[in-house]
């Protein structure tokens, strides 16, 4: 494998890293800058999760459960 | 209830348990009304569209077949929603700010001297959180619904590549971009490593 093709199989191998650590490690490992660019995507998908979460409005849901009959 | 899936519980809603309706919309309520805001970046045509597409789901239960997801559903109603809405507002936003006002022969969009802060000076003051919901409010509609689709509905990349209609290999392409984007957006938030 080559950074390209790990570049295009990023999300692969980290859902693959879950359930073989060690498979995705040699990969990375064989592959100068593998490693790094993996860190940044997983550092992003990080950050991601703290995306915050708003609430809609409680008049907006009890309209729309009242048209639904509820 | 709990224990229905969402295809069972919108068969029962069509067979007339409002009840079903309810716990539907309570799986489903947060994940789609924070997609809306974040795509269409403003809380009052989020809301608008947040109404409107329960309200279609309700009208059109009876058309769904249940050869696909529920969530599948509902997200290509949604998205299909929120192009039509821009479509109109982007006709509506170039004839209003094209055309002179009626206190001016200017037209508005040689009026406004000051658009507002810039991308900088926003991230500037932002909390970490707010730093996160700018960058990905900034990333191109594309990769935006896809990164949205995948973090708060936890979508699969299959079911996301349905509800854009683009090929699969498409959506994990614009799913790593996204990333990337984020990543460069956010470089100043890591941890530098050991």
């Amino acid at each position: 494998m080559n950074l390209a093709e790990l570049k295009e199989q990023v999300l692969e191998l980290i859902d693959r890293e879950m359930v073989d650590p060690e498979g995705v490690d040699e990969i990375l490992a064989a592959l100068p800058g593998g490693r790094e660019y993996f860190g940044r995507i997983k550092a992003a998908m990080d950050l991601a999760e703290l995306l915050p979460m708003e609430e809609p409005p409680a008049g907006l849901d009890a309209k729309i459960l009242a048209s639904a009959g509820g | 209830m709990d224990d229905l899936s969402d295809e069972e519980l919108l068969i029962a809603y069509r067979d007339g348990d409002a009840a079903a309706f309810k716990t539907l919309f309570h799986r489903y309520r947060g994940p789609l009304f924070n997609f809306l805001l974040r795509r269409m970046r403003d809380r009052g045509r989020a809301e608008e569209l947040y109404q409107d597409i329960w309200t279609k789901v309700i009208e059109r239960c009876e058309e769904f077949r249940g050869d696909s997801k529920f969530s599948t559903w509902l997200y290509t109603i949604a998205r299909n929603r929120c192009i039509d809405h821009s479509r109109r507002m982007k006709f509506r936003s170039y004839s209003s700010l094209d055309a002179p006002r009626r206190d001016s022969d200017q037209p508005l969009v040689e009026r406004v001297a000051n658009p507002g802060p810039s991308t900088e000076q926003l991230a500037a003051g932002a909390t970490l959180k707010e730093r996160i919901a700018h960058a990905v409010e900034e990333l191109p509609e594309d990769q935006r619904e896809v990164f949205l689709l995948r973090q708060l509905q936890g979508l699969s990349f299959g079911e996301i590549a349905e509800v854009v209609d683009v090929p699969l290999n498409t959506v994990k392409s614009r799913m790593r971009y996204a990333l990337e984007r984020l990543q460069h957006h956010l470089e100043d938030l890591r941890e530098p490593a050991q």
